[in-house]
């Protein structure tokens, strides 16, 4: 059989790799208790190479999930407290009159805090718009232009940002373009009474346990390298670019709940962002293949900032994640359609 | 792993029966809907049999074919059926990439390959299936009595519109009925025979019922103008046969000339060729007749032609009795009609009387309608004489009492005395209540006293400056 495609990652290629993830995950399981689910979206969102926006009430630790992906990661790590008095330049950086040696007088580029491999954004819906707007170009091209010259942020780059869904007043909404740009809105659930229990019992005052392995810059990048090579096959992607395009009210595919809930659907970002984090999900899996299963995993954190919904789901109580619950649910991901009364169930074992 | 292909063919095959299957099953219960449909059609119309019917059950097996080759052309392609197979093996996208990309090491990693199980909830389908089946069966097996019902029954006026068409067809030939009025009511009886259903008779009988007695109005009204015809034919034979053996003398020719005249005036007045049956006679000899100048050949061969039209109206009419669209009576009456009269007794009295014939046609009229008298003979042979007006004398009228006079009661009047003066009318005055006088008062010498609007007084006028 002649092939269309380079040949798949083999099980030695692979391996590595996969060992790493799930050392890097071992250390965040260790740390941060009672979130496994949390911390694999999160490591997802790194190996995609997407920023992430945190969203839970205070004291979930969503702080201390971002310093200790920095700490494993052993990647510089900023953090940014975002207020309504905070200046563009206080995050890109400025330009600063200098004397030199010489005896002259320059403009020198003062780098902001935004020159860094992991940005903590903390609260960053309490900046003003123009701030908001100052991280489009960092979290898009990653660079940075101020009076004409570009340079470019540390590889690397990732903006891990959180936001508080109370206390929304004084609060600046992000604008669409923005939450485009964020590859998952992850929520922090409260935890459980177990792991309540154990953080009390074993973290003195909540203070964090160091890791006890980091991973090494090379190894950072052997991750991406091996990400770039997961094979995602003809179906899924269609299956990918049929969930996006569900989204829309309207669309062939479309639920109820999206005509009549979703003025907006996704954006082929959204697409694009579901199939990086979907390879993500394979290569964390052990699998150099993305299936079915990986895009599942990763479309509601993908898709649940993207659909902007009418009054009308408000009235009703309706959320995006269930909107994006149930187009998963609808859709056939072979793409088969068959009838009705023919369904298809696994073999027995 | 076991070879994919080998679990992708047998999953395609089993998905194509499955599909097949379901498709073949809901078209069978469409044909079978149809078949009992048109079986239950057929049946009513008796265009078929139920044996002959019965192979329309065959049908299914083509539908089968053709439903097995639907299901064929519309199977799902090696991509898809990848796609499921990796689905429901939790295979993780490796059976699916199988196809773009080599995946060497990959094949002991994962555990062998099973073919998905496809489970049908055909519940719906084969309760379809199952009842059109059922209904195909029950209108193949309904009895024929039952099937009868349905039938529309066809009403047997095939005798009644025979009879029609051939009145129709003697009134046409006969020139009592135009041909294009002939033709449209044969259309009409030809159209009431096609739509003539036994679940409404009503309608049918109504339409032949007047078909009917609009065909024997007119063969009447045309028997009737026969009937005047042939009086008027034997009128003028008796007068011609008359004419002919008066003497060769100069009064003869005198009242011949007479008789000629009057012989004209009767056959033009009769208007002979006008209504139904016309009869047409040579226009030469009438004109010779109106001069008064027919030679005694022309008379003969009047008298011939005026018999046959005679013979050609009885005729006729014996056709018209022949097919029940007159009375026999009637024919009768032409008949009798058509009896001339001893033209001797006529001829004498024409002799006798020359020019001074005055109202010949009245005496040529009460002569042959009339032969008065009774004998031993058969009734009509007795001459019948003509004489002198019968006196009134002795003849008694039946008494008719008037009404009494509104003044009779004056009669019974009282004097109460002379008044030197003229009588002072009181209140109590008798007036006329009918006749010239109607509104005057008794007694007062006055004239009716009519009060005279305005609007009439114009009119009132006008009468009295009339002439006369």
């Amino acid at each position: 059989m002649s092939h269309s495609h380079p040949p798949l990652l083999t099980p030695d290629e692979l391996r590595p790799a996969n060992v790493l993830t799930t050392r890097v995950l071992e250390q965040l399981d260790t740390i941060l208790l009672g979130r496994p689910e949390l911390h694999r979206l999160v490591l997802i969102g790194i190996l995609s190479r997407g920023h992430v926006l945190l969203e839970g009430l205070p004291g979930l630790g969503k702080t201390a999930l971002v310093k200790t992906i920095g700490h494993i990661l052993k990647l510089d790590f900023k953090r940014i407290q975002f207020t309504p008095d905070l200046m563009p330049g206080d995050v890109l950086g400025a330009h600063i009159l200098q004397e030199t040696a010489a005896g002259k007088r320059e403009l020198v580029f003062q780098p902001g805090p935004v020159f860094t491999n992991i940005l903590l954004a903390d609260e960053i819906n309490r900046a003003s718009p123009k701030t908001q707007s100052a991280m489009l170009e960092t979290m898009q091209e990653a660079c940075v232009t101020l009076l004409g010259t570009t340079r470019k942020l540390p590889d690397p780059f990732f903006v891990l940002a959180s936001q508080n869904p109370i206390e929304l007043e004084g609060t600046y909404p992000l604008p669409e373009a923005q939450l485009d740009r964020f590859l998952f809105r992850l929520l922090f659930e409260q935890v459980s009474v177990d792991t309540l229990d154990q953080i009390i019992s074993e973290r003195r005052r909540g203070e964090l346990p160091a890791p006890t392995w980091q991973l090494e810059h090379a190894q950072l990048q052997t991750l991406f390298a091996v990400m770039s090579r997961i094979f995602l096959p003809k179906p899924v992607s269609r299956y990918i670019a049929r969930l996006v395009a569900g989204t829309h009210p309207g669309a062939a595919e479309a639920t109820d709940d999206v005509t009549r809930y979703v003025s907006y659907g996704a954006s082929p970002r959204a697409a694009i962002a579901i199939a990086e984090a979907a390879r993500g999900h394979a290569l964390i899996a052990g699998r150099p293949t993305v299936g079915f299963e990986d895009v599942q995993a990763v479309a509601p954190p993908v898709l649940n900032h993207r659909l902007i919904l009418n009054y009308q789901s408000r009235f009703d109580r309706v959320t995006t994640t269930t909107v994006v619950q149930g187009l998963l649910k609808k859709l056939d991901p072979t793409g088969l359609n068959l009838p009705g009364d023919l369904q298809l169930e696994p073999a027995a074992a | 792993m076991n070879s994919p292909e080998t679990t992708l063919r047998a999953f395609s095959r089993r998905l194509l029966w499955a599909c097949a299957l379901r498709t073949a099953l809901r078209w069978m219960a469409w044909w079978c809907v149809l078949w009992g449909v048109a079986t239950m059609a057929a049946r009513i119309s008796m265009f078929a049999t139920p044996a002959v019917i019965a192979w329309g059950l065959l049908g299914c097996v083509p539908v089968a074919l053709a439903a097995l080759a639907f299901e064929w052309r519309r199977r799902p392609g090696e991509t898809a059926l990848r796609a499921v197979c990796d689905r429901h093996n939790h295979a993780g996208g490796l059976v699916m990439a199988g196809r773009e990309a080599a995946a060497a090491g990959w094949d002991r990693q994962l555990p062998a390959l099973a073919v998905p199980v496809i489970r049908w909830q055909g519940r719906r389908t084969l309760s379809f299936f199952a009842a059109a089946l059922l209904f195909a069966a029950l209108t193949l097996a309904i009895p024929d009595r039952y099937a009868a019902l349905g039938r529309q029954r066809a009403l047997d006026i095939g005798q009644t519109v025979a009879e029609l068409e051939t009145q129709i067809q003697a009134l046409q030939d006969e020139k009592i009925l135009k041909d294009q009025k002939a033709a449209e009511l044969k259309q009409e009886l030809a159209k009431l025979a096609d739509t003539a259903t036994g679940s409404d008779p009503a309608k049918t009988w109504e339409a032949l019922d007047h078909l009917k007695s609009a065909n024997t109005d007119l063969a009447k009204q045309a028997a009737e103008e026969a009937i005047a015809k042939t009086a008027k034919l034997t009128q003028a034979e008796t007068l011609a046969a008359a004419t002919s053996k008066l003497p060769d003398t100069a009064a003869g020719h005198e009242a011949a000339t007479k008789a000629m005249q009057e012989l004209a005036s009767l056959l033009q007045s009769a208007k002979l060729d006008a209504g139904l049956l016309g009869v047409e006679l040579p226009p030469g000899l009438l004109e010779a007749a109106k001069a008064g100048g027919l030679t005694p050949e022309q008379l003969k061969e009047l008298v011939k032609q005026l018999q046959a039209s005679k013979g050609d109206l009885s005729s006729s009419l014996k056709k018209l009795s022949e097919l029940k669209l007159i009375d026999p009576s009637q024919l009768g009456k032409c008949d009798k009609a058509g009896q001339c009269p001893n033209p001797d007794g006529l001829a004498a009295f024409l002799a006798e009387n020359g020019s001074k014939t005055d109202g010949l046609l009245l005496l040529l009229e009460q002569y042959c309608a009339g032969k008065g008298g009774v004998s031993e003979d058969p009734p009509g042979n007795t001459p019948m004489t003509i004489g002198d007006p019968s006196s009134e004398e002795g003849a008694k009228f039946k008494p008719q009492v008037l009404p009494p006079s509104s003044l009779a009661s004056l009669a019974n009047a009282q004097r109460i005395g002379l008044s030197k003066s003229a009588p002072e009318v009181t209140g109590t005055r008798e007036t006329a209540q009918s006749g010239a006088l109607a509104g005057a008062s008794a007694g007062g010498g006055e004239a009716q006293v009519q009060v005279i609007l305005p609007r009439h007084k114009a009119a009132v006028q006008r009468f009295f400056k009339r002439e006369n």
